[in-house]
């Protein structure tokens, strides 16, 4: 089962993931995460994706339902490293472009200073 | 699917089967409302219009109970016999013949007792307070305005009314049928295009071409391809290295300038303005903690790792304002980058075109403005008959 990690900088809300992101474990991570946006005061949520060897259907469809919310609520939501299978499947469900895609801290650098 | 004692099925008693929902069955679009955080705040521009579901997302599955279990469930999902309601745009799950998955990205509801995810969204109203912002997975024709403040992110984007003060972001194309009254804050991006009627006080932004049927008033456009006035370019800064073509009037209006940036990836400029903002951000944190750590050691001791932090931070932006400018160095004009104006040019027109510049002094009528041995010239016809 993956694991959450959390870390709060200033306006920024880091969220470590381990493990794969798959249907068995979304539920749990949605209750988490649910819990986290609805106390957490951020403007931006950086999810970090670099533990996550493996992420399916269901492990888009909650990162869809937290980017929409945040979205939706005018906060920012960034992917931190996926690995080259997540982009894939991102790819795969024509929802690359859905979310803000970082791979390096200068990159988070620019994003989250603008 | 028994996994003990407790799911034997009696002798001629049917276990019942419940349908578990990965969505809520009750959603209601039409009846939303806003919810109070736990700071107490109400948050009236995120009602979650819409549920989005991605292609193989899992929907519902069929699990079987005990009688006793039943108690506690939502009995209309309790069937006496495995049954899915599987509607259009699902599956049965290819891995669980119990279970449903999302057969395309959309929204997800039940239509007639049949869970079924519809592809396109349709918001029959103005998007406003009754919405909320709208963030949805596929494409979306809102049939109203979107009003000043709200937002809308979709694959791609009709708006059939005004787009008032409103951010709108299409992965796709953008499209209006009425026009733009941007009130200074409207923000239109979309990967491949933008098309409106009309469009004044707004910022677009696109890596397609742009086409306004009439009137693009007092706009700052940032286009990676053509951009095409079919009457009056007036007031704002294009950024482009791509064509322009304006036909009745360019330029016009005392103190209202008409700039243009042509040349260089206008998405560049974009990203260079946001780094100079942080800079001046920085710098002006890093002024703050030096005069603090200043005032005694406990304060050294105690603002010295957030200033240090700041600086690193401050140094990684100048590092990337250096790439920006770098990637400015090395880009060319492209051959194609001119302005083209079969009708009048208004004098206080600004044109660069790479590091060429020209003002415009004079009134001039079907002109066409291109970059030759690192000047602007102006030639007519502004197309060769």
């Amino acid at each position: 089962m993956g694991g959450l990690s959390v870390e709060q900088q200033g306006d920024i809300l880091h969220l470590g993931v381990d493990g794969e992101l798959t249907q068995q474990v979304v539920p749990a991570i949605r209750k988490q995460c649910d819990k986290l946006l609805e106390i957490g005061v951020f403007t931006h949520l950086v999810v970090d994706l670099s533990g996550v060897p493996f992420i399916d259907s269901s492990g888009i469809g909650l990162l869809v339902s937290i980017n929409s919310r945040l979205k939706g609520g005018g906060k920012h939501m960034l992917l931190y490293r996926p690995s080259d299978q997540a982009v894939k499947t991102l790819d795969l469900v024509q929802l690359l472009d859905f979310f803000t895609i970082i791979h390096t801290e200068d990159e988070l650098l620019t994003v989250v200073g603008s | 699917m028994t996994a003990g004692n407790e799911h034997l099925r009696p002798e001629g008693v049917p276990m019942p089967w419940y349908l578990e929902h990965h969505f809520d069955p009750d959603f209601d679009h039409m009846h939303l409302k806003p919810r109070e955080t736990e700071s107490g705040k109400v948050d009236h521009y995120n009602l979650g219009y819409a549920q989005n579901v991605v292609h193989g997302q899992l929907l519902a599955e069929l699990k079987e109970v005990s009688q006793e279990e039943t108690a506690g469930l939502d009995s209309r999902y309790v069937y006496e016999k495995p049954v899915l309601p599987c509607g259009p745009n699902c599956a049965i799950d290819p891995a669980n013949s119990h279970a449903i998955v999302a057969a395309a990205n959309g929204y997800v509801f039940y239509n007639e007792g049949l869970i079924t995810v519809k592809k396109m969204l349709n918001v029959r109203r103005d998007v406003d307070f009754h919405t909320g912002n709208v963030v949805f997975v596929n494409d979306i024709a809102v049939h109203g305005s979107v009003r000043t403040g709200f937002e809308v992110h979709g694959n791609n984007v009709l708006v059939k009314g005004v787009i008032e003060g409103a951010r709108i972001h299409a992965r796709g194309a953008l499209a209006s049928e009425t026009g733009v009254k941007g009130q200074k804050s409207a923000q239109l991006y979309a990967a491949k295009a933008i098309r409106l009627p009309f469009c004044e006080n707004a910022q677009l932004r696109t890596h397609g071409n742009v086409m306004i049927d009439t009137s693009c008033l007092h706009t700052d456009v940032y286009v990676s391809g053509s951009l095409v006035v079919k009457e009056r370019l007036q007031g704002g800064t294009v950024y482009t290295s791509g064509l322009v073509y304006v036909m009745e009037q360019l330029g016009g209006g005392q103190g209202t300038p008409t700039q243009f940036v042509m040349g260089y990836d206008p998405f560049l400029f974009s990203k260079l303005r946001d780094v100079e903002a942080s800079i001046k951000n920085l710098k002006s944190k890093v002024d703050s903690l030096e005069t603090l750590c200043a005032k005694s050691p406990e304060h050294r001791t105690e603002f010295s790792p957030l200033k240090n932090e700041a600086s690193r931070k401050l140094q990684a932006m100048h590092r990337i304002r250096t790439e920006i400018w770098e990637k400015f160095d090395a880009q060319d004009v492209p051959p194609g980058c001119r302005i083209l104006v079969p009708g009048k040019v208004r004098p206080g027109v600004e044109i660069s075109i790479g590091r060429a510049f020209l003002k415009v002094n004079d009134y001039l009528e079907d002109v066409r403005f291109c970059l030759e041995n690192e000047e602007i010239v102006i030639h007519s016809p502004a197309v060769d008959k």
